[in-house]
């Protein structure tokens, strides 16, 4: 065959080093649309201030865990009028606490519609063990949404939550968690 | 049966209902409680049970006499959630499953393939499938139970026994604090249990001797439907009147004092 | 003729304006069913004719009598290749194509048939190994698969083709190996043939479908391999009589077809043998335990009637026809026997999909009547039309019939 005295070995590996750069890099890329968060938050920052989740990420029907994202009301508690000079913090109070309007959060580890996720049940795990350590983190990580599903990139994955609950003989029936 | 088909799996708590036939008046309050609580579409087709959505069916029953003997009875028929399901071994994609503490046989919407086997072997007819895409009304979108799934078209989708009802008061059990494995009487019910007016409808756990289902699932009126099959139903009917508990079953001429 | 470079050297084919004319009515028949396919992927399955109780329908019996029907690719190959019955050369080409087009068609439908198909993936993904219809979902695709790899050799066949060495060399390798394929074929084959029959037996909520069985197995597991492989070599041989009165040409000789019609009686009649056994056991150990009576299985539609057309005139007529040789010898006899054989096929497998469903199993519950509409008819008839052309497109263009410059001298 001819094709072997043309280039030899050269164009095969020109291939695949094509497709992994492809596969590896631009295609990932194209998936995901990057979302930013509305306004710059530190969560680092916070806990040096408060110390705790809950204060501001309680919910009543879960009895205190954890489980939703801060109304502009929890935000109001402290930053009624700007306690710092930032210019970021002048704007979160001026575009959403004086016109009390909701900051537009973007939930990047939201569940889809068919599971049921219940923060109380899971109350015995440290909040860093599946939020990957936010409370150190100084700012906001931005959200990647699958074009495809819908899915953000950094949702737990079903196998993530089978592989825990192995671990700790934890039902895996379907209906633990879905519905 | 071979045993291959059959799933021998025990569980501490075992969801049922029984249903009084005797109370029931086929008022229908159960189905539309059913439809309400788990986001089933209106739809054009509602009037042909061949085509239409429904997780519960309420069937009349006759007993075929002329008057004056003539009698009726009506019938709800929710997923029997088979001890023994016909539907779960077919499945070639692990779309439904009964493995849960409960016993109540799983039906997982994004990974069923709408392969309609399911409905195949379900005698019951308690599997349907979802023909066209759902279409809600405009503004009655809001009135979705939020801890429900939508579902799209070219999937199957039956009863759950509102299992959504279940992980709630799971939920409110570990927030009081209390074992989320043992509900109180009534903690849980589902929608049309809770809707029917003559109390046809008792749910509750068949293994604890503290809800009431214990004793009226062992009551001598008791009858489950196509018990011969093997299916094991989780649903308990009631009647008193012998020709009601015969239509529970199939019997052939030699068997004929069978179910009286 | 325009295409006379492309054709099989020394044989005739019919004008390419007449040709043309033929592919255009099949073109027009496949237009037909790709509409009715548009309307299913865009609106939904509630177009056709199926319903909650009646989920399968013409397309399943569709998909199980023609994969019963293209048994005749592995089992003529099992034949040819394992057991060494070289007269069989003559009609193996067609065998493999029919065979290939029967699975193919098979999978078209049942894309249409699933309500999700893009996650029909997750057969192999997520496999219950516990599932008749997993099974199914392996063998089909990977015997597609092999069916492919057995059809491209005959495809490099093509005079044209055969010129160039690569593809020559390609073409001879393929045929070396052509035995491996033909074991892995065989070996796959039966088994989703039987699945396809295990999927109906182990339904126990359904006795009209219920069967015991050995170990795993029901017996309707074995009856479905061995109802496949009596009728795929007959259907084989039919469809070769077909092309030949379309052509007005001899294409395989007739002690060929006959061997096929001699094979297909003796396996009828083990068939036979055993689906009587069956029936009788399921009528009286089965049926009662279930509390039914045999009677109860039928109504005014679906009737007993239908039993005995498939066990009768389907079954014991044409298995005295081919197995008899004077009245085997006889073309007409012998083409009307294998006709009846498969349509004795068919009759089984709709029956075993299609009343299955029928019966009310809850002695409250009512017969109801199937009836497909017009986008079933037309997607089925959509895979009938592919196929025809596929066949006509390899008459015209490939040597399949090694003795057909012979025949017609």
């Amino acid at each position: 065959m001819s094709s072997k005295k043309k280039g030899g070995i050269m164009p095969f590996l020109l291939g695949i080093a094509a497709a992994l750069v492809v596969g590896w890099i631009i295609f990932p890329k194209v998936l995901y649309v990057q979302e930013t968060q509305p306004v710059r938050f530190s969560h680092k920052l916070h806990m040096e201030q408060i110390g705790e989740c809950n204060l501001c990420h309680s919910n009543r029907e879960e009895r205190a865990y954890a489980t939703r994202m801060p109304s502009t009301k929890d935000c109001a508690l402290c930053h009624y009028t700007a306690l710092t000079g930032s210019s970021e913090e002048k704007e979160l109070v001026r575009e959403y606490i004086k016109k009390d309007k909701q900051v537009p959060w973007k939930a990047s580890q939201k569940q889809p519609d068919n599971v049921y996720f219940s923060h109380l049940a899971h109350k015995d795990l440290e909040c860093r063990q599946c939020h990957f350590d936010m409370e150190n983190r100084d700012n906001l990580p931005p959200k990647y949404v699958n074009r495809l599903t819908g899915y953000t990139k950094t949702t737990m994955k079903m196998h993530e939550c089978e592989r825990c609950h192995a671990r700790e003989n934890t039902s895996n029936a379907c209906y633990v968690c879905h519905k | 049966m071979s045993e291959s088909m059959q799933i021998h799996e025990h569980f501490q708590i075992k969801w049922g209902m029984v249903i009084d036939v005797d109370k029931c008046t086929g008022c229908g309050a159960c189905q539309v409680a059913c439809q309400a609580e788990n986001n089933i579409p209106p739809s054009q087709q509602s009037f042909d049970r061949l085509r239409s959505v429904h997780w519960l069916y309420v069937y009349k029953l006759e007993n075929g006499r002329p008057y004056p003997e003539s009698d009726i009875a009506y019938l709800p028929r929710p997923c029997m959630q088979c001890g023994n399901p016909s539907c779960a071994s077919v499945c070639p994609v692990i779309a439904t499953t009964k493995d849960e503490e409960g016993g109540i046989v799983s039906q997982i919407y994004p990974r069923c393939i709408g392969c309609r086997y399911c409905m195949a072997a379900c005698p019951y007819h308690s599997r349907v499938f979802n023909w066209f895409d759902p279409v809600w009304p405009k503004g009655m979108e809001k009135t979705l139970t939020p801890y429900v799934s939508v579902r799209p078209r070219g999937v199957v989708e039956k009863c759950t026994f509102c299992h959504h009802r279940f992980q709630l008061a799971k939920r409110r059990a570990r927030a009081e604090g209390r074992d989320p494995h043992h509900l109180k009487e009534d903690e849980y019910i589902p929608a049309c249990a809770e809707a029917c007016p003559t109390g046809a409808i008792a749910f509750g756990d068949l293994h604890n001797p503290e809800h009431k289902v214990h004793q009226l699932s062992r009551s001598e009126h008791a009858f489950r439907i196509l018990e011969r099959l093997g299916t094991e139903p989780q649903v308990y009917y009631l009647s008193r009147r012998p020709w009601v508990r015969r239509q529970g079953d199939n019997y052939v001429q030699k068997d004929q004092q069978r179910g009286e | 003729m325009l295409d006379e470079p492309l054709l099989p050297e020394g044989v005739q084919r019919c004008s390419p304006a007449r040709f043309l004319v033929w592919i255009t009515l099949l073109v027009a028949v496949v237009i037909w069913g790709a509409v009715a396919a548009f309307l299913i992927f865009g609106w939904g399955l509630g177009v056709t004719g199926l319903n909650n109780y009646f989920g399968f329908g013409l397309w399943i019996t569709f998909d199980l009598a023609v994969i019963a029907l293209g048994a005749g690719a592995f089992f003529s190959g099992f034949l040819k290749y394992i057991l060494g019955i070289d007269e069989l050369k003559n009609i193996i080409n067609l065998a493999v194509i029919v065979g290939f087009l029967c699975y193919s068609g098979a999978m078209m439908l049942l894309v249409l048939d699933i309500g999700q198909p893009l996650r029909a993936w997750f057969g192999y993904w997520h496999a219950n190994v516990h599932s008749m219809l997993t099974e199914v979902i392996f063998c089909i695709t990977c015997y597609l698969i092999v069916l492919t790899i057995e059809f491209i050799p005959i495809i490099l066949e093509n005079r044209q083709i055969h010129k160039i060495s690569l593809f020559r060399n390609l073409a001879h390798n393929f045929h070396i190996v052509m035995p491996l394929f033909a074991a892995v074929g065989t070996f796959l084959s039966f088994f989703h043939q039987g699945s396809l029959g295990g999927m109906y037996g182990v339904l126990f909520g359904r006795p009209f479908a219920l069967r015991e069985g050995f170990f795993i197995w029901p017996w309707t597991f074995f009856l479905f391999i061995l109802s496949a492989i009596a009728s795929g070599p007959v259907f084989t041989m039919l469809i070769s009589r077909l092309m030949e009165s379309f052509t007005r040409r001899s294409l395989v000789p007739y002690s060929t077809k006959e061997l096929l019609g001699k094979i297909s009686g003796f396996l009828l009649c083990i068939y036979l043998f055993f689906k009587f056994l069956d029936t009788w056991a399921w009528a009286t150990g089965v049926l009662p335990r279930s509390g039914f009576s045999f009677e109860e299985m039928f109504n005014q539609v679906y009737g007993q009637w239908l039993l005995w057309l498939e066990l009768g005139l389907c079954g014991v007529v044409p298995a005295i026809m081919l197995v008899v040789p004077t009245l085997r010898s006889r073309p007409g006899l012998l083409y009307a026997a294998s006709f009846l054989t498969c349509a004795g096929v068919v009759v089984n497998r709709f029956v075993f999909t299609v009343q299955t469903l029928a019966i009310p199993v809850m002695p409250f519950d009512q017969w109801y009547t199937y009836i497909p509409n017009w986008t079933e008819w037309a997607t089925s008839a959509m895979v009938v039309s592919y196929s025809a052309i596929v066949v006509s497109l390899a008459h015209r263009y490939l040597p399949l019939f090694p003795k057909e410059r012979q025949l017609n001298a």
